[in-house]
């Protein structure tokens, strides 16, 4: 069965319509989403009726979840405080314009999703906040997998897709303690296990303005990157219309993220 | 005697300048007319050219204590600078780029030297000017600005260039041309400044057309620390300063 | 030589015979850690704190992080990363929380919100839980992926730890994992990643079992003056005490 994973649309309606159109000329079965619906994009409303109107199973992403619980995001979760600044822009923005329902739904989101030996994150296991990003320590990424007690880890967050592969993984152990008999080492294995990076729907950070998800057949277990060009013009026209910052619509048509990413890409705020 | 450059914009009048004051042991000054507000290339080479005297506007009667290189900025009317000229044994130099046709230039210098290749502009060039005195800038706030600027997100730039106070306590130099890929960011060899707000200048310069000006002032202030936050900042500069130096 | 403790949990009579067993010490302790959970829900443990605040004449002065049962404590006077102390109530229920509210004045929290998460001495990283939270509960059944991603965060070598009260070290010795990455523009090509040797050590616990404490020695390697390398050494030890209940009965 082919099943279809997207993350990030970032109230992006027309990017969203595209890719539910190229899932749909994939044959894809099922539809999953990785949260952060809403945020930055002119659309929130819009895009998470669609996603409602599909019933397609969704975890909370950190926009979500803000929009719910009120701006969490401590500084350290902002690069810079140009990035900052524009972020509660945005946020403002956006709160002002959801109505009750929409809360309500983005309220009751899960932050994981399991079927089978899939499991579904916005940032990582740990939490919607975590950056999972392609050059993270590969015993790290593991651990994040494992953690999730799934093969496959699907995750967005980082608006850069990517398919990660960590094979023949093992560590060897010994453990000592006192009155106790003297342990031989032990060896632990894992078998394959994929981190499955999505991507973003409507504010990819690519380099190029099209919408990026993945298509993925659990029979032959492949892994398609998809990349949609789409009409961003009608998104870039919209918020300006929307009196959002037009900085957000210029980045929008370079493919670049509207606020950059934090350094530590696996700090994770404690407040 | 009096060293006058002038060429229009981005042609590399302070370059010139920097590359003949390398080559003498003389005492050598620098003048520049109406940039004393923001004056980013005479503070570019101080940090260069310690020894450097600088000249300021109402000191022109010195001029001529120093082998003074006077750069004339390429908004300032050549007619208007004349008095000046005459006043002192000056050198004419323009520097004129192999596609550019300046007659004007041409039959003003004494001098004629080959720049840098520039877009010519199809539109009336605009300049937008900042001053940032006292104002400490966020690095990566700082750096995500100047890629939108001179990527266009702001209007077309053919020229930018600003010296600005960053929370490191470092003053940091930025400079760019159209159209020439290598980006210049860097540090000036000028001491750091950790306690409250700098009282040294800094600012930039923005050359180009259709420039959204209220746009590029507000995004800059959005990069600025906020004042009640400029000492925890410091304080931090400081702390890790000195552990560097145990370390050392 | 540091003497790192944890989990005095209110018991004032286990501290006092483990203050002793660190002074009869024929190498000169110079550091002494407690790792958190000095109290408890336990109607001494505000005697405990004055006895860490006021060291006698010639005993160390206690470098002390919060552990678990700070953190309910915190909690419960709304102060902490929690609106509400609902690990202290799903655990141990209203009573003990009760119990604990009763057992800590509002003085004494304020001194132990002055207290430092953990600390970072040489490549040892000293904490209650791990570097996740206080709760994190590190054993010797711990998955070693689990113990790796502990000890990276911080990029430590030795993650001295209190939470499950056990005495155990847990060497993890090597390791390798093949990876590789696919992106939109490229394919790189597979790499071998080794995993480093590292160590994480259960610290033990000082309260929690009537007439039995442990606790842990840790000298780190060192440079002598000559030139010879001091070896490290690591020794986990149990002080009796009291009247041994729990034993024969």
């Amino acid at each position: 069965m082919k099943i279809a994973v997207m993350s990030c649309i970032h109230g992006n309606y027309a990017a969203l319509d595209a890719v539910l159109l190229d899932i749909d000329r994939q044959k894809a079965e099922k539809i999953y989403c990785l949260g952060d619906l809403v945020g930055y994009g002119p659309y929130p409303n819009a895009v998470v009726e669609q996603i409602r109107s599909l019933d397609i199973p969704t975890v909370q992403g950190c926009w979500d979840e803000d929009i719910v619980e009120g701006l969490n995001a401590c500084d350290c979760s902002y690069p810079s405080l140009l990035a900052e600044k524009r972020g509660k822009i945005a946020h403002e923005w956006t709160n002002k314009q959801v109505n009750p329902e929409v809360r309500e739904y983005l309220a009751q989101l899960p932050h994981t999703y399991k079927e089978d030996n899939l499991c579904f994150v916005h940032g990582s296991p740990n939490s919607n906040h975590e950056y999972l990003l392609p050059e993270m320590d590969a015993f790290t990424a593991l651990e994040r997998v494992l953690s999730s007690d799934a093969d496959l880890l699907f995750c967005g967050h980082t608006h850069v897709p990517y398919v990660r592969t960590l094979d023949s993984g093992q560590l060897q152990v010994k453990v000592h303690q006192p009155n106790q008999n003297k342990q031989p080492t032990v060896s632990f294995n894992t078998p394959l296990k994929r981190i499955i990076n999505v991507g973003s729907v409507g504010e990819p950070r690519h380099g190029r303005p099209n919408a990026t998800y993945v298509i993925y057949d659990t029979e032959t277990q492949a892994v398609n990157l998809q990349e949609v060009e789409y009409d961003y013009q009608t998104t870039c026209a919209a918020i300006l219309d929307a009196g959002l910052p037009p900085i957000f619509a210029w980045r929008l048509a370079r493919g670049l993220e509207f606020a950059e990413k934090a350094d530590d890409p696996t700090h994770v705020c404690e407040r | 005697m009096i060293i006058a450059v002038a060429s229009p914009t981005g042609a590399g009048k302070t370059h010139w300048i920097h590359q003949q004051i390398t080559q003498t042991n003389k005492p050598v000054g620098y003048f520049s007319p109406q940039t004393d507000s923001v004056p980013i290339d005479a503070i570019y080479l101080q940090s260069e050219y310690p020894q450097l005297k600088l000249y300021r506007a109402g000191e022109e009667a010195a001029l001529n204590n120093t082998i003074t290189y006077l750069e004339i900025p390429w908004y300032l009317d050549l007619a208007g600078i004349e008095p000046l000229l005459q006043t002192f044994n000056s050198h004419r130099v323009a520097i004129i780029p192999d596609d550019t046709d300046s007659t004007e230039l041409k039959t003003w210098a004494d001098e004629i030297i080959p720049g840098d290749c520039i877009t010519k502009p199809t539109t009336a060039l605009q300049i937008h000017r900042g001053v940032l005195t006292g104002e400490i800038l966020d690095f990566d706030s700082l750096a995500t600005f100047w890629l939108e600027l001179t990527q266009g997100a702001y209007g077309k730039v053919v020229r930018a260039k600003g010296i600005f106070d960053l929370v490191d306590g470092q003053i940091y130099y930025g400079d760019f041309r159209f159209g020439k890929s290598e980006l210049e960011f860097k540090p000036l060899n000028l001491p750091r400044w950790l306690n409250g707000k700098p009282d040294r200048k800094s600012g930039f310069e923005i050359v180009g057309s259709n420039l959204d000006q209220a746009e590029i002032a507000q995004t800059v202030r959005d990069c600025c620390v906020p004042e009640s936050a400029i000492n925890y900042y410091q304080q931090q500069v400081k702390e890790s300063l000195a552990t560097e130096l145990e370390v050392v | 030589m540091w003497a790192i403790l944890s989990g005095i949990e209110g018991n004032i009579a286990a501290y006092e015979a483990v203050l002793a067993d660190i002074n009869r010490q024929r190498v000169k302790v110079e550091a002494l850690y407690i790792l958190g959970d000095i109290i408890a829900a336990n109607p001494d443990s505000e005697k405990v704190i004055r006895r860490i605040q006021n060291p006698l004449p010639g005993e160390l002065e206690p470098q002390v992080c919060v552990g678990w049962w700070e953190e309910q404590c915190f909690a419960l006077h709304g102060l902490g990363s929690t609106a509400e102390p609902t690990e202290l109530i799903d655990r141990f229920g209203k009573e003990t929380a009760k119990l604990l509210w009763d057992s800590v004045s509002r003085e004494i929290v304020q001194w132990l919100r002055n207290c430092h998460f953990g600390f970072f001495e040489l490549d040892c990283l000293l904490i209650h839980g791990s570097t996740v939270s206080v709760s994190d509960e590190l054993t010797p059944e711990t998955p070693p992926w689990q113990m790796l991603d502990r000890l990276q965060r911080v990029q430590a070598n030795h993650l001295f730890c209190g939470r499950s009260g056990q005495v155990f070290k847990y060497q993890l010795q090597g390791g390798s994992v093949n990876s590789s990455v696919m992106t939109l523009d490229r394919q790189q090509p597979l790499q071998t990643i080794t995993a480093p040797k590292r160590r994480v050590i259960g610290v033990g616990n000082i309260g929690r079992e009537s007439g039995k404490a442990t606790y842990t020695l840790y000298s780190p390697k060192s440079e002598l003056a000559k030139g010879e390398a001091l070896r490290e050494r690591l020794e986990f030890k149990t002080v009796y005490y009291g009247s041994k209940k729990g034993f024969g009965n």
